[in-house]
């Protein structure tokens, strides 16, 4: 599998008083073409930065984010809007109700990236490219006029869909896509996002607090701990033998394994101005010596697909 | 023989109807919803979202607007009889005695007072203390819900947290008067695992301490399975099915939660396993009292189902508590054995 984006030594550093927040702290991996790799981490450890960083929302402090080889890191975000790479990757975002426009029609929604992106497309051609998507999405052509009021859950959640696969884009960034919906229309969603994936080709990067549901989508699974990255492996490998003791204790806290529970004592470190020499999870992890706190540990892989970051993995 | 005061419920619902009035006309969005609480029980409510759990809720706190129309059979509260007792009876019930958590914690937060004042309020109110000593209090509440550097965090204000923090706030504002009723309205919900099981941890924690009785709503049920000892499942504002936590997981009796085991990923499943509930909720504008389940349930057959629904024993239920609404919860069960 060839890599369609490939991220090395990305940092995001947030000026705050008294020093720097790493918001995202050396971090590299990549996803191959095709491919469907999972995100998780808890509320903070830079997932939503790292998204808006490969969305190419904000500009990176450090680091190169490779897409077909080309170094977009380096093109600003203000005029990455009119780069040729912009249509390549497309976004779904949290909340189906929130991420859309309340006084546009939702085929205004769905036609609004081929209107910016695109150059020459006339009317028809624009009409015609969202009723594919919409028929892709499984969303009915005759709710294009609905305004999303009219429109329940798991319909806006279509919307959001079609609007982000209307360029076909080779990297789709979903994040938390279904955390909003009930497991009756999480299902629907997920079988068409999968659906989707093999039929255009497309690449994922899943966003997800979800790990059951990471575990049914994703090939690979990646595991962020306060800006870095702990543990990267696929995804079954991920779930079986995890290597990391936050990946341990994260898999332990999912609802439903109640036997196993690994419970975190302790605060977490500070983000902010952290020291490079001490391990980031130290303090909360429960394997955690003194030399977690001397030296940090460098991501390790123990079989070539298979990396964490910890000096006991 | 006198029931011992173990047994006597703190919370007695019965055929609880609750209407909203709309332009669209009546709205009938709970039915006959009965279900009751032992004191220091954690029960839960699931359901999908428009199912009438967080109604249920309301109508428990008294905290529904004024187009709602609320009957009930019996509603009785901590020892009060919602249906006789003086409004602000009820209303005096609130923070001492009956605590909410809401869903969307940000929200529910006031945006422009510190978050320590917030809690020292309640406390203030509530528990007598002076505002010193509420200060205090508000402090060692923060820190009870594992906020790192209490202290500081005091002034802060909802904007200046995380998603996890408000929730944890949240929390501890619902708990500072030490209620003796916790309503738990999605406390987890978009909260990751690690953050949702601490959270958890330490509401089952008070319950078992105060001997505070929790009703935890969600959609969760492998959340609902960790922590309630039982549960009732709710379809459309009807309960469908109630009962322990094992026995309903072990052998569902009504169609609707055995879709809804099968719509939830449970992490050995694949995703080609999980099958989606057909069709939607049905229009509540009509009153029925026959299942509301009917045009999405694989087992519909006209001449058994179109009954009145009424929670009965489950068939061959080994347990006696377990209880279902569905005219052939006996033959599917015959047909499953």
């Amino acid at each position: 599998m060839s890599d369609l984006l490939e991220l090395t030594r990305l940092k995001q550093l947030y000026p705050v008083k008294g020093g720097h927040l790493h918001a995202v702290d050396d971090v590299s991996f990549s996803i191959g073409k095709g491919e469907s790799l999972g995100l998780v981490g808890e509320s903070g450890c830079g997932k939503s930065t790292l998204v808006r960083l490969i969305s190419r929302l904000v500009d990176p402090t450090e680091g190169a984010i490779l897409l077909n080889g080309r170094d977009i890191a380096g093109c600003p975000a203000k005029t990455f809007g009119r780069d040729a790479d912009r249509r390549r990757i497309q976004v779904v975002f949290q909340d189906p109700t929130d991420s859309l426009n309340p006084q546009w029609r939702v085929g205004k929604s769905i036609a609004d990236p081929l209107r910016r992106l695109t150059k020459g497309m006339s009317e028809a051609e624009i009409t015609k490219a969202v009723a594919l998507a919409a028929e892709r999405s499984g969303l009915p052509v005759a709710l294009l006029d609905r305004f999303p009021h009219q429109l329940s859950g798991g319909q806006k959640a279509r919307v959001g869909i079609a609007r982000a696969i209307v360029l076909e884009p080779e990297l789709l960034i979903l994040d938390e896509p279904t955390s909003a919906l009930d497991v009756s229309v999480q299902v629907l969603i997920l079988k068409l996002l999968d659906d989707l994936r093999s039929r255009l080709g497309m690449s994922y990067l899943f966003v997800s607090h979800d790990l059951n549901v990471v575990r049914m989508i994703c090939d690979r699974v990646a595991v962020m701990y306060l800006g870095k990255l702990v543990e990267i492996a696929p995804t079954e490998a991920l779930f079986e033998n995890p290597r990391h003791p936050y990946t341990r204790a994260l898999l332990s806290a999912i609802p439903g394994r109640s036997e196993g529970r690994i419970t975190l004592q302790g605060d977490a470190r500070s983000p902010i101005n952290p020291n490079p020499h001490v391990c980031r999870f130290y303090g909360r992890c429960p394997v955690g010596q003194d030399r977690c706190a001397q030296s940090a540990p460098l991501l390790t892989f123990a079989a070539p697909d298979h990396g964490a970051a910890c000096h006991f993995a | 023989m006198m029931p011992r005061a173990a047994d006597v419920p703190i919370i007695e619902v019965e055929d609880l109807n609750v209407r909203f009035r709309t332009r669209e006309g009546l709205l009938h969005v709970l039915e006959n919803v009965s279900f009751s609480l032992r004191r220091g029980e954690t029960m839960g409510m699931v359901g999908e979202s428009g199912s009438g759990k967080s109604v249920s809720a309301y109508a428990l706190t008294r905290l529904l607007p004024k187009t709602a129309d609320v009957q009930a059979g019996t509603m009785r509260v901590a020892g009060l009889d919602y249906l006789s007792a003086p409004k602000a009876d009820i209303e005096a019930l609130r923070g001492k005695t009956i605590s909410m958590i809401f869903q969307n914690a940000r929200a529910a937060l006031n945006p422009i007072r510190r978050i320590g004042d917030q809690i020292a309020d309640v406390l203030h109110r509530h528990s007598g203390l002076t505002r010193k000593d509420a200060r205090e209090a508000a402090v060692q509440a923060l820190a009870e819900v594992k906020i790192p550097d209490p202290a500081a965090r005091y002034k802060s204000y909802p904007f200046q947290l995380s998603g996890g923090m408000c929730q944890r706030v949240m929390i501890a504002l619902a708990l500072a008067a030490r209620p003796e009723i916790l309503i738990a309205d999605e406390p987890t919900t978009g909260l990751d695992v690690t953050t949702q099981a601490a959270i958890m941890d330490l509401i089952r924690e008070k319950a078992a301490s105060e001997r505070m009785t929790t009703l935890l709503i969600t959609h969760d049920l492998a959340l609902a399975a960790d922590y309630c000892d039982r549960f009732v499942v709710m379809h459309a504002g009807h309960v469908v099915e109630s009962g322990a936590t094992g026995p309903i997981f072990a052998r569902p009796a009504h169609p609707y939660t055995r879709r809804l085991l099968k719509a939830t990923p449970d992490g050995t499943s694949a995703l080609s396993d999980l099958e989606p509930i057909p069709g939607n909720l049905p229009d509540l504008r009509k009153a029925t009292t026959l299942c509301r389940f009917a045009a999405r349930c694989p087992h519909y057959a006209a001449d058994i189902c179109d009954v009145p629904q009424k929670l009965r024993p489950a068939a061959g239920a080994v347990w006696p508590a377990h209880h279902v609404a569905c005219a052939r919860a006996a033959d599917l069960n015959a047909e499953a054995a």
